[in-house]
């Protein structure tokens, strides 16, 4: 950019100012006037017709206008209400296509548990009160008969086994409560405790010993 | 591993009698074993005695003959068998018993009271089972110092005890030794360890002297000592071990907390001073007023009435310094290669450390009471003084390290002609306050096999208030 400021030019008119002249031929200006008032009087009596048609032709058009914008309010609304209707039905349709899929599903799943039923009432009378209390594994069909019949195998091993510890009176005793035993009981356990390196579970059992009596009960 | 433990700590004369004839005090007794005792478990017991009733018992056994290695004729028929002899050995019994006293204020009384008189186990944790483990303590590890002295080693390799100077501290140099002289023998002394490994009882001053040791030698042999807790998850860890080094553990023998401790035989060495106690002492002398003075800044010690001192023959300055541990013994011994020397296997052989001297007076003050009377008289002849009636010695000398040196098991035998009884207390004053209670024993320790331990004798460094005694 240049810095300077722009120099400032002015041109000097040098021709002199002279009203223009118009040089035209004289008229007849008194016909002119005449003429332009019949003109005028003629595009007055023209125009006043026009307007009042005018005027006739606004109103009736109004009318119609009114009439079609209540038409379309009314369209417009009977559009909404028809809508809505639309709607609830579709919501309808899915309530109605859900409690379908859900009884269908509950259909199979009571098929399901009729056959596994059947199953277990014809094969496995015996497991019949372990389903009872739900304690047979889940499963149908081939499955579920090879899952129950290896369960009735073990059940029926543990059986045995329960019996013959009955039997040859192997089955440990229950636990005694601690509360049953007496001073000579908690000697014989501290004792043990001692020898097993175990002075904690010596002390406690020597505390219950002194508790139930100590060497007066022993 | 903690049965392991038990069952090396179970060596002691309750748990070799039969639980069967176990009475409710006996299982604590046993566990203050297991905890407190250092000396007790290396001994080996056997209950014979009480099924057979003999005071004195001879075990004896069969020994094989020579093997002859000639070769025979072919044409031989009859060849000499091998010879047949026997040998034996004796083992006997004594009876120990003690009485405490302990007044109804003191909290085990109270516990003991409250309990119907029935639950010992408060009064067997605290003075009762102290009594009895340190009895049995003192009692087998002067078992070990009763057998032949031909076995006995000194540091340095001087002659006897009194001959041990100062600068016979411990020298590591010994341990080859040992485990050249104790192979293996008999059965392993933990169970369950290397059968090779071998025990050493050492006072803490041999631990202090033994890592002074260490850097000394070359960085091979100072790389042999093992501490403790490298093999301590692997190995049973006794009470008190610190460590191994060439296959010898090394228990260091706790101090009791007056520290004094069962390893140090306290002036038994060469005598700086002996002078002879000229007044009886009665129980409870010999520690300062409590009203006046305490010990160490701290303690105030013993009762007001009593006798605040022990008065010697006269003495000089500087003969006996404060801070000084003395022995205070009845009779003298020159057993141990000193004349007049200290008998540290005598029954009334004391230490104190003192707290006070008065050469003037000629008295000496101590940091706690004596707990013995010494009141019978008779004529003495110390050895810094004269000839003079008297009730014991007081002597400042030489302290001697003593290690015992485990080969195997089976080096003194215990034997149990009855269990360890405890007495039901009553109270023997006006007040019914002060109440005994007492326990006895019969039982027995005796020398069985000296080949399989050794005892050695080193000059030994000792702790005192703000710094170390040397010997």
């Amino acid at each position: 950019m240049n810095d300077q400021p722009a120099a400032e030019t002015s041109t000097v008119d040098t021709e002199p100012k002279v009203a223009s002249t118009t040089v035209s031929q004289p008229e007849d200006w008194a016909k002119l006037a005449q003429e332009y008032k019949e003109q005028r009087d003629t595009y007055q009596n023209r125009f006043t017709g026009l307007q009042g048609k005018y005027q006739q032709e606004l109103a009736k058009w109004n009318d119609s206008g009114k009439e079609l914008t209540s038409k379309v309010s009314s369209l417009e609304a009977e559009m909404a209400k028809v809508t809505g209707e639309k709607e609830g039905s579709e919501t309808q349709l899915t309530t109605l296509q859900t409690d379908y899929e859900q009884a269908s599903s509950d259909l199979e799943i009571t098929k399901s548990q009729l056959g596994r039923l059947q199953i277990i009432t014809d094969q496995f009378p015996d497991l019949l009160k372990f389903e009872g209390k739900s304690l047979l594994p889940d499963g149908n069909g081939d499955e579920l008969v090879e899952q129950l019949t290896s369960f009735r195998e073990m059940l029926g091993e543990q059986g045995k086994k329960a019996a013959a510890d009955l039997i040859e009176g192997i089955t440990p005793p229950a636990k005694a409560k601690e509360v049953d035993k007496n001073a000579q009981d908690y000697w014989t356990e501290a004792l043990s405790a001692l020898q097993a390196g175990e002075p904690d579970e010596h002390n406690r059992l020597m505390d219950l010993f002194y508790e139930a009596g100590g060497p007066e009960k022993k | 591993m903690a049965d392991v433990l038990a069952d090396f700590y179970d060596k002691n004369p309750v748990s070799v009698v039969d639980q069967d004839r176990w009475v409710h005090q006996h299982p604590e007794v046993a566990l203050q074993f297991r905890q407190k005792a250092v000396y007790t478990p290396l001994v080996d017991w056997t209950n014979e005695p009480m099924s057979t009733g003999a005071l004195n018992t001879r075990s004896h056994e069969i020994m094989e003959g020579d093997v002859d290695i000639s070769a025979i004729p072919f044409t031989q028929n009859y060849v000499e068998p091998l010879a047949v002899d026997s040998r034996q050995r004796e083992y006997t019994f004594s009876r120990y018993g003690q009485v405490v006293q302990a007044h109804k204020s003191e909290s085990i009384v109270g516990q003991f009271l409250k309990s119907g008189g029935r639950d010992w186990r408060p009064l067997l944790r605290g003075v009762l089972g102290n009594s009895v483990v340190r009895v049995n303590e003192a009692l087998a590890r002067n078992a070990f110092l009763l057998g032949p002295k031909a076995f006995w080693t000194y540091s340095g390799g001087v002659a006897s005890i009194g001959a041990i100077s100062a600068d016979e501290t411990f020298d590591p140099a010994v341990i080859n030794e040992w485990n050249l002289r104790l192979g293996y023998t008999g059965s392993p002394i933990i169970p369950g360890d290397v059968s090779s490994a071998k025990v050493a009882i050492v006072p803490p001053g041999v631990t202090y002297d033994l890592m002074n040791a260490l850097p000394a030698a070359s960085s091979n042999e100072s790389a042999l000592f093992r501490d403790v807790a490298i093999y301590g998850d692997q190995t049973p860890i006794l009470n008190n071990e610190i460590g191994k080094y060439k296959n010898v553990r090394f228990i260091q023998a706790p101090s009791d907390k007056y520290g004094m401790n069962s390893a140090v035989l306290y002036n038994a060495g060469d005598i700086t001073k002996q002078y002879t106690v000229t007044s009886a002492i009665s129980i409870g002398d010999g520690a300062p007023d409590p009203e006046t003075t305490q010990v160490d800044g701290v303690y105030y010690t013993g009762q007001k009435g009593a006798t605040h001192y022990i008065q010697l023959e006269n003495f000089a300055d500087g003969d006996y310094v404060v801070n000084d541990i003395v022995s205070i013994h009845p009779t003298q011994t020159t057993d141990y290669g000193v004349t007049n020397g200290v008998d540290f296997l005598a029954g009334k052989c004391i230490q104190r450390r003192i707290v006070s001297v008065d050469h003037s007076n000629n008295r000496l003050t101590f940091d706690r009471p004596i707990g013995m009377a010494y009141d019978s008289s008779s004529t003495l002849v110390s050895h810094s003084g004269s000839s003079t009636t008297g009730y014991a010695f007081v002597t400042r000398a030489k302290h001697i390290g003593f290690i015992l040196v485990m080969g195997s098991r089976g080096g003194v035998l215990g034997a149990v002609a009855e269990p360890l009884q405890f007495h039901e207390p009553v109270a023997i004053d006006q007040f019914e306050s002060v109440f005994r209670f007492s326990w006895d024993s019969y039982h027995g320790y005796n020398m069985w096999e000296p080949n399989l331990f050794e005892c050695h004798f080193c000059a030994v460094t000792l702790p005192k208030p703000g710094g170390v005694v040397s010997s």
